[in-house]
């Protein structure tokens, strides 16, 4: 069992390595239970991994992986099967079944994890769709959807086995305002009136910040910071602060790495 | 893990207990049905105080006990619905129905 169950997920000295290129260097994350905890960092540094590590679809290259009290990398393929129906992932694309009408894309968890009657099925589906303001929307096809509808119905469908673990990736991406006002509603309405332990991958500061109770701002391949919202806004970190204050240039460069500007322009042409 | 039942008692309440849940759902469903076809009482209370823990399975299992006590022409009621039933029947906004 992990040392410590008042964390649903835990990173000890985890490092993950895409061929000889090191993403993620003896990392240690704790994700707090029935918190909502923001995975912070500019696009690129690897946040998307970090989740895909807590699902166990990647496997480190060293370290740990707690969720729930069991270690995901040294689970048999049920066992993890299993510890997943325990998860639920918002993918950054919503990722709904294109060729499946609003009510079966909600449905599909339920009839591929349970041996649910029809019946159930379908009041299960109903009340996920109305908690997200979709129930009249079931039998419509995810082409006839807006984004921001498409992002709720994938919220239905990750909160229809009632997951104890909500993991978003990048939630509010290319939404408009209203849309991600109606986001951070449910997300933070989810969190607290079921329980859930909520994990919101992001690099969209103003919303999460105005909804995480803690945050973990990674790059480099390390965990640069963590704190609430108001430690992280104050700290005299300037990888910190230059990503909470969205300054264009400092410890991340502006520019990358060139040549002499004057060597290029006036020397020997290439 | 305490197991699910349900039973009907001898004042023809029906009584649900343990933890409702995916596994246990299917049965509970089964069971139910048959108890409150049996059943020749005039209304049917549907009594949760023995109910352990409850996912969206329990509210499922709730509204089929009360379809299958209107399609018998019996009048229900709900009984001490446990917390964490209350705050799934309030995301979805449920509670309304249930009281």
């Amino acid at each position: 069992m992990s040392a410590d169950n008042a964390y649903a997920v835990e990173l000890k000295g985890v490092t993950f390595k895409r061929g000889s290129r090191s993403i993620f260097n003896n990392v240690d994350i704790r994700i707090p239970r029935g918190k909502v905890t923001g995975i912070m960092g500019p696009s690129g540094c690897g946040k998307t991994t970090l989740l895909r590590l807590m699902g166990a679809q990647l496997r480190p290259s060293k370290g740990e992986v707690w969720v729930n009290g069991q270690n995901l990398p040294k689970l048999s393929r049920s066992d993890l099967f299993d510890a997943r129906k325990h998860m639920g992932v918002l993918f950054q694309s919503g990722a709904l079944f294109t060729d499946l009408d609003v009510f079966e894309n909600v449905a599909f968890p339920l009839r591929v994890h349970t041996e649910l009657p029809e019946e159930m099925i379908r009041d299960i589906v109903l009340l996920k769709l109305q908690a997200v303001g979709l129930r009249g929307a079931i039998e419509l096809m995810p082409d006839e959807l807006s984004g921001g509808m498409k992002r709720r119905v994938a919220l239905a469908r990750a909160i229809a086995l009632d997951p104890q673990i909500l993991m978003y990736d990048e939630p509010f991406v290319g939404q408009d305002p209203i849309a991600m006002g109606v986001l951070v509603r449910l997300i933070r309405l989810l969190n607290d009136a079921l329980g859930i332990t909520s994990i919101v991958v992001s690099h969209d500061l103003a919303e999460t910040a105005s909804i995480a109770d803690y945050i973990y701002v990674v790059g480099d391949g390390q965990v640069l910071g963590q704190g609430t919202p108001d430690e992280l806004m104050s700290s005299d970190d300037p990888r910190i602060r230059q990503f909470m204050t969205g300054d264009p240039d400092g410890p991340v460069p502006y520019h990358f790495p060139a040549p002499d500007y004057r060597a290029d322009l006036l020397g020997k042409r290439r | 893990m305490s197991e699910a039942a349900v039973r009907m008692s001898d004042v023809d309440e029906l009584l649900l207990s343990g933890e409702l849940n995916y596994r246990t759902g299917p049965d509970l469903r089964k069971e139910g049905q048959a108890l409150i076809k049996s059943s020749k009482a005039a209304s049917l209370v549907i009594d949760c105080s023995a109910v352990v823990k409850s996912s969206s399975v329990g509210l499922s299992l709730l509204l089929c006990f009360m379809r299958d006590a209107k399609a018998a022409g019996k009048a229900v009621s709900i009984r001490a619905m446990p917390e964490d039933m209350r705050e799934i029947a309030q995301v979805s906004e449920l509670t309304e129905l249930l009281t």
